[in-house]
């Protein structure tokens, strides 16, 4: 079947199976930057934005996101320009590895769009599907944090 | 997976109904999406998908709160209706259970009418004394808690009210997890009305292995026109854990998870008599 | 210089001025990894071979038996199959899947399939097809029969006469097959148990660790395609490219000329990827199929059948003055090496070496212990690496001797520590697999970890107290340790540096950045010689035709060994630039000062001598003699188009006799609820001493990171086994990992301290971390209840249990 979704902004129609689920079809369609690891729905590396809101890509059909927008960190920002979370997230040595840091970068982003002052357990919260193995978690909460001072000096969401 | 060949976009429940209908066992509905990948079954073909039926809302009826049964997890947590409902202990656990980017899938009516491993809303709009109203051919309402026993495989789930009457009682949730990202190994939830100090009603339910929330009348009975002293609870304590159906897996033996409808129990004193720690 | 934020100290006050290390640059690979770029193997593989067959493999569904036929005609006809595999048609090769050093210490008990199979898991086929779903069905379809045989499912029945044989074909390297002793460890000093029937006081106990897996973000993952010059090339999430070439190289009988690693980004290893686990199977694929070839381990063949930690059933004795000084330590380790040999002699003499000298005031050691098969999933390299194990026996029975002695635990230690100026016989008698090499303990802030964590937990005041607020009880507790900077006189790294015209550096390096940022660390280190911002290098690493040799990422070893090689080609080629200055600016300069072998060693005391005459400044030679300065970009011009023309350039490699131990002193604080068992840990405290800190904020996340994995190894992550031996929980779902909202507050201190063996002063700090939760966690618990716990997780019924029984 032909699904028509917005993806970071582009129009983009896709040839999918009805029981594909978006990971593969963003995949597929080389948004490479959306990573999966256990295709389960148990941890949230690759989590990407539906309408605005975190979701398992592993577990969402790509037929259900028909006419939707998808965002992935890409639409966020890149590496010439980040979005402050992400400069954040760097500064703050919170991406060792970084395959988890798709997901949880869009996580934090839906979160800021939402609450632009978030309290760290509110941070937490926001991102607990996030999981990551390398960092503890410490430095990717104070990156959360900082983001959201620097947008709210920015005065943009 | 079983092979899905196609996905239908139900424009209206009768529209789902009669589909599924139609099609039998090879169809299933689906909401969120969680639940097709926990429950591959190999005999579904096609998809219904309800998004587009409209019953994706939270609103005030005649008797309650109505939430659509497409409504998510994350929709609830945010939901002004619900926060001020029964002290708010729906939209505030709703907010807290599975993990954020399943909080945006779970759906009510997939939790109902799917009762995965993970539920803890189940039990606790058990609690509440929620009613669900489905379509299957004709519509009807009934209690929750009468519905998880006897449900109709090809009904849809149009949504759960919640009724006025319970509105000033408090919600209570209590889960045991092994990590916050987790399914109960123990869940309890209950629903307390008290007239000055003394309480006027009491609905406790407990799930004493993943997805088997049942409401025992006996616990309730137990609290009513009491006053929440500590022998109270100490004697509701003794009686739950002779009652509560409790499971084993390999996540806890049914003697620990039986220490734990103690632990429940003690902590909904604890709750209740303002000693929370 | 200090620097002080939220959960952060790190103090390094009285050390050499110094402009890049130090301070924590950014990541050189943190703007792609935060957006996300296709860094990564599979991503690689899908951009690059759109077209590429997928593997799959079959496991065995039973524990132990011999495969009496495989039919595999039916999977073979499928559409879209092009290969199936089986013991039938790929090399017989006896081989280890560790990937360690030359001559490799695990026993050779590997073929890339076999007729028999030893754990539920266990490879049995291999089909690579068009599609992962053709694959799949193809697994279907292959019809095995199997003999089963009886198992050994206990590592305490492996050794008993008449227990059934995991490995009956005597495998070349295993210590005593014919009793399932894979690797066999004695090691005295002294006589232990004469000591300890000497000492007034001594105690006993055992410490039973359990099985965990690393859980790396991304999953095994390798892809093997033939290169246009028809150079089988592996793309491979891999800590140890080197080995993984020189282990392919002899299962296929392939020379290394013809062979090629490239390591990418890794989603994080923790030592299961120091294996070489499908890197064989893709690269036999590609070969017979000359199609590009991946296989992308799942979720559940991570957890069942990659590699996990060993467990461990260790009997620890000490014997002690009534004063508490140590006069014998005794400790007997029985390793569950599970179905294969991995890495089983090497982790278990770690127990023993990155643990006993810690406490070198007893003159009576002993060290032993076996490593035994059983048909149970196979442990390898895990982070700690054997010391893990060691430090839950030996730092839990050292709390409760403190107690036998009514003695602070914190004191009890600091009377026994090892010092600086100090060895342990231990260092030499117990190496990795082999003897080890004398060390004699050059630097360490245990003093001050150890005053500056108990004051950060609140020692004084909550220790012994049991606070308590209804059913909740509060305790802490501590624990001591070391561990290595990589393994002397084995460990070598390598390092190539070159000149560009416009002033700017290439550096090109075998160490492998698994996620830990060495590229970066390497780069500042560089930087630092040579006078640089870090900006000003650009770092290829880990690519066995284009970067020099370098063992890979495990034993600690990178900072040390790999930065160590950093620091003599960096030096290397300043010296080389000196030289072209001198011409320029018409100056004198000794030849034999260019030439001689730049040096890691001593350079806090003796500053390299050519430093006297040129320095490097931000882009300049700077003249000491006469104060002149001179471009390196004109050095470099000149160098290559003008006069004696010549490239500036240099490769050195780095090995040291010494493996200076990181120290670290880890508090934690816990609340025990009586009603349910549940441990929460309310505050923990990490100080650690790594040498100079190369980049604060790595070194933090290093830290944070590893105690999160121990928090969870101690309180919630175990495997579940079924009677057959299959583990039940292999996912995310049930394997549970710590999340963000289970993560307490951790507050680390760094304390600098200047490592005269190590490259700017560093040792290492990626490993020791681990080592801390088990331990600490126990020690408060008890602290808290006067119950103590013998075995790991921690979890809330067996605390429940455990508290239980005490009120009996």
């Amino acid at each position: 079947m032909r699904i028509s979704i917005t993806v970071n902004g582009a129009q983009c129609a896709l040839d999918v199976d009805p029981g594909d689920v978006l990971l593969d079809v963003l995949r597929g369609a080389d948004y490479l930057e959306v990573k999966g690891t256990c295709h389960a729905g148990d941890c949230g590396a690759c989590t990407v934005l539906v309408d605005g809101h975190p979701v398992a890509s592993c577990l969402t059909l790509a037929a259900r996101v028909d006419g939707h927008s998808v965002t992935t960190v890409r639409g966020i920002g890149d590496g010439t320009h980040p979005h402050p979370l992400q400069k954040a997230f760097v500064e703050n040595g919170a991406a060792q590895c970084g395959y988890c840091i798709p997901g949880a970068i869009v996580s934090a982003k839906a979160l800021l769009d939402e609450n632009p002052e978030p309290t760290e357990d509110e941070v937490r919260l926001a991102m607990d599907a996030n999981y990551c193995r390398c960092t503890g978690y410490e430095q990717q909460i104070e990156a959360v944090l900082d983001a959201a001072e620097q947008l709210r000096k920015e005065g943009h969401r | 997976m079983g092979r899905i060949v196609e996905y239908y976009r139900a424009g209206s429940i009768e529209d789902a109904v009669r589909t599924a209908q139609r099609l039998g066992p090879s169809a299933a509905y689906v909401g969120g999406g969680v639940e097709l990948v926990l429950r591959r079954n190999p005999e579904i073909s096609t998809l219904i998908d309800l998004s587009q039926c409209g019953l994706g809302e939270i609103l005030e009826v005649q008797g309650g709160i109505l939430i659509g049964s497409q409504v998510t997890l994350a929709a609830m947590s945010k939901s002004a209706l619900l926060k001020h409902y029964a002290g708010g202990s729906l939209a505030l656990w709703s907010g807290r259970i599975a993990q954020n980017n399943l909080r945006n899938m779970i759906t009510v009516g997939g939790s109902i009418g799917r009762n995965q491993p993970w539920n803890d809303l189940v039990p606790h709009l058990i609690a509440l004394g929620a009613e669900v109203r489905y379509f299957d051919g004709a519509e009807h309402q009934t209690p929750l808690v009468s519905y998880i026993g006897a449900k109709c495989a090809r009904a849809v789930i149009e949504s759960v009210v919640l009724p006025s009457v319970n509105r000033n009682a408090r919600g209570f949730m209590w889960r045991f997890t092994r990590t916050q990202q987790d399914i109960s190994v123990l869940h309890c939830s209950a629903l307390i009305d008290t007239a000055g100090n003394r309480v006027a009603k009491a609905n406790i339910v407990f799930a004493g292995r993943p997805g088997h929330a049942v409401l025992y009348p006996q616990l309730g009975q137990e609290l009513v026109d009491r006053c929440s002293s500590h022998d109270a609870f100490e004697g509701l304590a003794k009686t739950a854990q002779q009652l509560v159906d409790v499971g084993a897996d390999h996540r806890a033996t049914a003697e620990y998870r039986r220490e734990l409808v103690r632990a429940a129990i003690v902590s909904l004193g604890e709750w209740m008599t303002g000693d929370e720690q | 210089m200090s620097d002080h934020v939220k959960g952060f100290r790190h103090t390094a006050e009285g050390l050499p001025l110094t402009h890049v290390v130090g301070t924590s640059v950014d990541k050189i690979d943190g703007y792609s990894l935060v957006s996300g770029a296709p860094v990564y193997t599979d991503d690689i593989a899908a951009r690059e071979f759109p077209h590429r067959l997928h593997g799959k493999i079959l496991g065995s569904p039973i524990p132990q038996g011999m495969i009496t036929s495989i039919d595999t005609s039916s999977a073979e006809e499928l559409p879209g199959v092009h290969l199936v595999l089986t013991f039938k048609n790929t090399p017989r090769t006896f081989y280890t899947t560790a990937g360690q050093g030359w001559p490799e210490p695990s026993p050779y008990d590997n073929q890339m399939f076999t007729e028999r199979v030893r754990f539920v898991g266990d490879r049995v086929a291999a089909v690579f097809a068009d599609t992962v779903e053709a694959a799949e069905e193809a697994l279907h379809r292959i019809k095995v029969t199997y003999q089963e045989e009886p198992a050994v499912l206990d590592a305490s029945d492996a050794m008993k006469p008449g227990a059934p044989l995991v490995h009956p074909e005597n495998p070349k390297g295993a210590y005593d097959p014919a009793h399932n002793v894979a690797a066999h460890v004695d090691v005295a000093v002294g006589d232990v148990d004469a000591a300890l029937a000497a000492s007034e006081v001594t105690i006993a106990e055992t410490f039973e660790t359990h099985y965990a897996q690393h859980v790396p973000m991304e999953t095994h993952t390798s892809l093997a395609y033939v290169d246009d010059t028809g150079k089988l090339t592996i793309v491979s999430s891999t800590q140890v490219p080197w080995h993984v070439r020189r282990i392919v190289s002899r299962i296929l009988g392939m020379p290394m000329s013809k062979l090629r690693v490239i390591k990418p980004r890794i989603g994080g290893g923790f030592g299961a990827k120091q294996e070489i686990l499908i890197d064989d199977l893709v690269a036999y694929a590609a070969l017979r199929t000359g199609l590009p070839c991946e296989i992308e381990l799942t979720r559940k063949e991570e957890f069942i059948a990659s590699r996990t930690r060993h467990p461990m059933k260790i009997d620890m004795s000490i014997g002690c003055d009534t004063a508490g000084h140590f006069k014998a330590l005794k400790m007997y380790v029985l390793s569950n090496t599970g179905a294969y040999g991995s890495h089983s002699l090497t982790v278990m003499s770690n127990t023993g070496s990155k643990t006993l000298p810690l406490y070198n005031k007893a003159n009576d050691v002993r060290f032993y212990g076996d490593a035994v098969y059983t048909n149970l999933p196979v442990p390898g390299a895990y982070r700690g690496y054997g010391a893990t194990q060691g430090y839950a026996a030996l730092e839990t029975t050292i709390d409760d001797l403190a107690a036998k002695l009514h003695m602070d635990p914190i004191e009890l230690r600091t009377m026994n520590m090892i010092q600086v100026g100090e060895g342990s016989p231990i260092f030499e008698a117990l190496g990795e697999g082999r003897q080890g090499v004398a060390q004699t303990i050059k630097s360490s802030s245990l003093p001050e970890l150890l005053a500056l964590g108990a004051q950060a937990i609140g020692w004084q005041e909550k220790r012994g107290k049991r606070a308590r607020v209804g059913h909740k009880v509060r305790g802490v507790g501590m624990s001591m340790h070391m561990q290595g900077s990589g393994i002397p006189l084995i460990d070598m790294g390598a390092a190539s540096m070159k000149l560009n015209e416009d002033g700017t550096y290439f550096l090109a390096v075998g160490a492998t950045d698994i996620g830990t940022g060495s590229d970066t660390i390497l780069t500042q280190m560089a930087a630092e010689i040579l006078g640089v911002s870090a900006d000003m290098i650009s770092t290829l690493s880990s690519d066995t035709d284009l970067t020099p040799f370098d063992v890979g990422a495990y034993a600690s070893s990178t900072t040390f060994v790999s930065g160590g090689a950093v620091v003599k080609a960096a030096k290397a080629i300043r010296n080389q630039i000196f030289s072209v200055a001198a011409e320029v600016l018409g100056e004198e300069l000794d030849p034999m000062l260019v030439m001689s072998d730049p040096k890691v060693e001593g350079d806090n005391d003796q500053p390299d001598p050519i430093l006297s005459f040129y320095r490097m400044d931000d882009g300049y030679v700077v003249s000491v003699r006469s104060g002149r300065r001179v471009s390196v970009s004109e050095i470099a011009y000149r160098a290559y188009y003008e006069v004696g023309q010549h490239q500036i350039a240099s490769t050195q490699s780095f090995v040291s006799p010494y493996s200076p131990p990181p120290f670290a002193a880890h508090f934690a604080e816990v609340e025990v609820d009586d009603l349910t068992g549940k441990v929460t840990v309310v505050n923990y405290v990490a100080a650690v001493d790594c040498g100079v800190s190369i980049n604060p904020n790595l070194v933090r996340g290093q830290v944070v990171g590893a105690v999160a994995n121990g928090i969870g190894f101690a309180l919630t992550e175990e495997y579940h086994f079924s009677a057959r031996g299959a583990m039940t929980n292999p996912s995310l779902f049930d394997y549970k990992i710590l999340s963000r909202r289970d993560m307490p507050p951790v507050q680390v201190i760094v304390v600098d301290n200047y490592e005269p063996t190590g490259p700017l002063g560093a040792k290492s700090v990626a490993e020791i971390g681990i080592n801390g939760p088990i331990p600490a966690i126990g020690n408060a618990i008890f602290d808290a209840t006067g119950v103590r716990l013998h075995r790991s997780p921690y979890t809330p019924e067996r605390v429940l249990n455990a508290l239980r029984e005490a009120q009996k």
